[in-house]
């Protein structure tokens, strides 16, 4: 029974070790095996021998015996190698691949480290660009600042010069007027003493009558031009009556307003009144007025009519004639052109509806007209209504 | 027609002062008629007659009915002479006339004039202007 059992476990180890493949493993089982049958060897000598071939017996027991203790021997040489789980190759090829991983991290931190360089890197180059960029924009910005700073000085500059031209022009315009005055009065008082009814005293005196009216309408005319270009003070502004200024206008031109007959028609009920400087509305109504004298038509009795009305945010003063018209598609675009006339056989500088515009675009307001061939002209002045 | 006691003419236009005496003379509305060429002579001259300071039995000296200013002057132009006159004695002043004489019109000055109920003249002066004058002012001159 022992002996078989031996056997088993003998023939057990043998077969294990065939399938396992593990050398170490192989090797151990077979060892195990080999000392198994030993002792089965052994116990079946012990069976059959009952100790009489004593000699034959004793030399197979110690055969049998050295052949276990040889496979003990090897076994106790071989378990080593079966419990160092993995085998020394494995270990290697375990290091080689721990190796192999920790150069792989090497190499992977190796190429972080050279990435966050290299971020570093643009990011420097980056900052350094902004920088440099910021430098060039506080460099614009500071040429920038200078240039309007130059410009604001040229402007001052500029506008200080046109003011002392403006100023140089109107005092210069006004001085004259004193000299030419005298003109006037030598020439009356030359009138005076030469003896009367001399023909050709008669002619010059004409001509000289005619050139000294002219160099007094063309002074006024500068004075005027020049005056209006100054800018409007406030203590020059107050309410001002259309009726009371008419009136003063009534007298400055009572001679050629009996000449031409004209019929003056008002109604300033809606808006009598206007916030306005007083010298200016004057300059209107006269040039209003004087330029309505000149073109009339002499087939007909000369009617103005002068109204006022509120519209939007506008007083408006329309001042309508029945003179001879124009036609404004031909003469429109230059009607307020200085120095521009569009009539050969009346007396005018150009100036009248110039002065109008000006005054009109200084105080933020407008100039409309309209006019027909023949049936007359009208103005409407847009005043900024500073009652609302 | 009633002659005018005397009439000052302040001006610095020498020429201006010629015209206006050969006018006011041929006019004959005075005969004494003296001119200054700036606000400050006048202004002495009248400060002196108002003293009492000087012969007032010369026939140099007279004091006058009507001044006739110019408002552009050097050394004390016409509304400074205002300001001025202003200060003489009341009772002194009182039978004077003051009239502005200006080359053109202003606003600013015809107000300031209005407000101090002196009249305002353009230049130059006319027969026409100078018997306006006298009506507002010198009504017992008329005929």
């Amino acid at each position: 029974m022992v002996v078989t059992a031996y056997v088993l476990v003998a023939g057990t180890l043998f077969y294990l070790a065939i399938r396992q493949k593990n050398q170490e493993r192989k090797v151990v089982l077979t060892l195990f095996g080999v000392t198994a049958l030993m002792g089965g060897a052994l116990h079946s000598l012990n069976f059959w021998g009952d100790g009489n071939d004593g000699g034959l017996f004793l030399v197979l027991r110690l055969v049998f015996g050295v052949i276990a203790l040889v496979a003990t021997g090897l076994l106790i040489k071989a378990v080593p190698g079966l419990l160092a789980i993995p085998s020394p190759e494995q270990l290697q090829k375990a290091n080689d691949e721990l190796r192999e991983q920790i150069a792989e991290r090497e190499r992977s931190q190796a190429a972080l480290r050279q990435v966050q360089q290299d971020l570093e890197q643009r990011v420097q180059e980056r900052s350094a660009r902004a920088i440099t960029a910021t430098r060039e924009l506080e460099r614009e910005v500071e040429n920038r600042k200078r240039a309007e700073k130059q410009l604001i000085s040229k402007n001052y500059e500029l506008v200080k010069k046109n003011a002392d031209l403006d100023d140089f022009v109107y005092y210069a315009s006004r001085d004259l007027r004193a000299p030419v005055l005298n003109i006037t009065g030598l020439v009356e008082a030359l009138k005076e003493e030469l003896p009367p009814d001399n023909p050709e005293f008669n002619q010059l005196f004409a001509r000289l009558d005619d050139s000294v009216s002219s160099i007094h309408r063309k002074l006024y005319n500068i004075t005027e031009v020049s005056r209006i270009q100054r800018p409007v003070k406030e203590e020059e502004l107050s309410m001002v009556s259309f009726t009371q200024v008419l009136e003063l206008v009534r007298e400055r031109l009572a001679e050629p307003l009996s000449i031409a007959e004209a019929n003056l028609h008002t109604d300033f009920s809606a808006a009598p009144e206007v916030y306005f400087s007083r010298d200016n509305l004057l300059s209107l109504l006269t040039n209003l007025i004087s330029n309505a004298i000149k073109f009339r038509d002499a087939l007909r009795p000369l009617q103005i009519t002068l109204s006022t009305r509120h519209q939007d945010h506008y007083l408006v003063l329309t001042v309508q004639d029945n003179g001879m018209g124009m036609d404004l598609s031909q003469y429109g675009q230059h009607l307020f052109s200085l120095f521009r006339r569009f009539h050969d056989h009346v007396e005018g500088s150009g100036v009248g509806l110039y002065i109008i515009k000006r005054i009109m675009d200084n105080n933020r307001g407008k100039v409309e007209v309209d006019s027909v061939l023949g049936e007359g002209t009208t103005f409407q002045l847009y005043f900024v209504n500073h009652e609302q | 027609m009633k002659k005018l006691k005397g009439i000052m003419l302040v001006d610095d236009d020498d020429t201006n002062n010629f015209l206006n005496q050969r006018l006011l003379s041929r006019m004959q509305i005075t005969d004494k008629i003296k001119e200054f060429r700036n606000g400050k002579h006048a202004w002495d001259y009248l400060h002196q007659l108002s003293e009492g300071s000087v012969d007032t039995a010369s026939a140099d000296y007279f004091k006058p009915s009507l001044i006739l200013l110019d408002i552009n002057m050097p050394v004390m132009n016409g509304f400074e002479f205002l300001g001025m006159f202003e200060q003489l004695d009341p009772g002194f002043r009182q039978d004077m006339v003051l009239a502005l004489l200006s080359t053109s019109e202003h606003s600013q000055d015809t107000e300031r004039a209005a407000a101090q109920n002196i009249a305002y003249l353009t230049k130059p002066l006319t027969a026409q202007k100078v018997q306006h004058l006298l009506d507002t002012y010198f009504p017992e001159t008329g005929a």
